[in-house]
């Protein structure tokens, strides 16, 4: 396992994305992290605060592409995030708080998908919102809020 | 534009924003008094109220470039021959209780506007605490530029010695320098930092919605109901202000001579002026469901997402493009 993640620190690409001098590398890949997070949670926050019960009058329906936006989001922040990893194979693996931050991931991914079957997934029309689908999204939210800390947290590791 | 960001330009820069505090308060502060004097309806509900109460959050949103243009300024000159160190501190730490006084002033304003929209009616809560909040950040703000004044002009101080002692809060920026950096608090800027990546995400969700609402997208929501979400986005200006405040006030010079930074500010202004359209504007109040939209909404929506984007771009950036860190 070691000897691939020194393989991978290594290669190439890891090399480039940490050491060049570009803005290219490391700098731009990191921002473009930045933006899928600030479009993921961003979605997420308007979604949940509906949810919990902020500004009742905006209409649930209507609200649905914002999932699709979250999952876009979701996405670019996959291949970021893999690159920012391959650039820093050995610490990252071996580090605590990376892992905390991935079962942070792993454990809201599913809640997110339930959150969506839970509100969209009976017909044409969005199910009323339950006690279930409040603290699906309150605990989605908090989720996102750690997730963030320990993200940021890594960058001083 | 590397090559304006030299300290007499830094210097010049914050001598002509510096009226925004000063002259622009003072300008508002009259439109708010004449509004609550006068007993013409129209005037106090309809126009200059709420108009009092527009410039007072836009003073608000300008002090932000004076305030940090200000330890631009202090770092350009605090070498020169005759600069009297203690009117410079006290001018900044003088500075700072104003400028945290002004910008919860502002806030209140937004928030009474925000009502306004709603109702048609700024709440009498709002006035009063304008009013008060106002007349203090004109006093302070007052002697705030009195001291700067000093800084440049001793013949205008009284004793020169005596200007670190006018200044009731004294230390007040040292204080939060110490708490942001100090020895055994390096807890605080990781935190800090992640709490600004949180209020990121919490006015960016929410303008976002609003913004694409108005540029002909989400079209079964009536704008109205977006409208109550508009608070939240505050919230995450404010979180974001308090620890975007800290990091500068704790570490100026990593700042004060980056040109990225400046770019963000100017994208920052453009984003507070995207709130207060979004509080306010008639058409945007009028947009229902499935009402469709026009194109000068959807090229200030274009102009905003691009400016929010360019805020956090700048921000993400500053330790890699400039010279920061």
């Amino acid at each position: 396992m070691m000897a691939f993640l020194t393989a991978l620190h290594d290669s190439a690409v890891s090399t480039w994305i940490r050491e060049s001098e570009s803005v290219w590398a490391f700098p731009t890949v990191l921002t473009v992290h930045t933006l899928g997070m600030m479009l993921l949670v961003g979605c997420a926050w308007v979604m949940d605060l509906r949810l919990l019960g902020v500004a009742r009058s905006i209409p649930i329906g209507p609200l649905r592409p914002l999932f699709r936006l979250m999952w876009a989001a979701f996405w670019i922040n996959l291949v970021t995030g893999v690159l920012l990893f391959i650039a820093d194979p050995e610490r990252k693996a071996t580090s605590l708080l990376f892992g905390f931050k991935m079962l942070l991931i792993i454990v809201n991914l599913p809640l997110l998908r339930r959150l969506e079957r839970a509100v969209y997934g009976e017909g044409p029309e969005p199910a009323a919102v339950g006690r279930g689908t409040r603290q699906l999204a309150a605990a989605s939210a908090a989720l996102w809020a750690a997730t963030i800390f320990t993200g940021r947290l890594l960058g001083y590791m | 534009m590397s090559s304006l960001i030299t300290p007499g330009n830094l210097s010049h820069l914050h001598l002509l924003l510096n009226h925004f505090p000063t002259v622009g308060l003072t300008v508002a502060f009259a439109l708010l008094v004449v509004s609550i004097l006068s007993d013409t309806e129209a005037i106090k509900g309809d126009t200059m109220r709420p108009t009092a109460l527009g410039v007072l959050f836009g003073i608000a949103v300008m002090t932000l470039p004076v305030f940090t243009t200000g330890l631009a300024a202090e770092g350009a000159i605090e070498k020169l021959p005759g600069i009297s160190r203690d009117a410079m501190s006290a001018h900044e730490n003088a500075a700072l209780l104003a400028f945290v006084v002004l910008e919860l002033t502002g806030a209140v304003a937004w928030w009474g506007l925000w009502r306004w929209r709603r109702t048609h009616r700024v709440p009498p809560s709002a006035t009063i605490l304008v009013f008060v909040m106002g007349a203090v950040s004109l006093g302070l703000m007052t002697v705030a530029a009195s001291i700067g004044g000093g800084i440049r002009h001793p013949e205008i101080l009284a004793d020169p010695s005596t200007a670190g002692a006018q200044s009731v809060f004294s230390a007040s920026a040292a204080a939060v320098g110490f708490f942001v950096n100090g020895r055994g608090h390096q807890w605080v800027w990781p935190t800090l930092e992640s709490a600004h990546f949180v209020g990121m995400t919490l006015w960016f969700g929410v303008l976002l919605i609003a913004n694409l609402r108005l540029m002909g997208f989400f079209t079964g929501i009536p704008y109205p109901s977006l409208h109550r979400l508009l608070p939240w986005a505050l919230l995450g200006f404010g979180v974001n202000e308090v620890s975007g405040m800290m990091f500068y006030i704790a570490t100026p010079k990593g700042y004060t001579t980056n040109v990225v930074f400046y770019w963000k500010l100017i994208f920052l202004l453009i984003a507070a002026a995207d709130l207060l359209y979004l509080t306010v504007w008639p058409a945007a109040w009028k947009t229902e469901a499935d009402t469709p939209t026009h194109f000068r909404e959807r090229a200030i929506g274009w102009a905003a997402l691009c400016s929010f984007v360019a805020v956090m771009y700048c921000g993400r950036m500053l330790p890699f493009l400039g010279n920061s860190f």
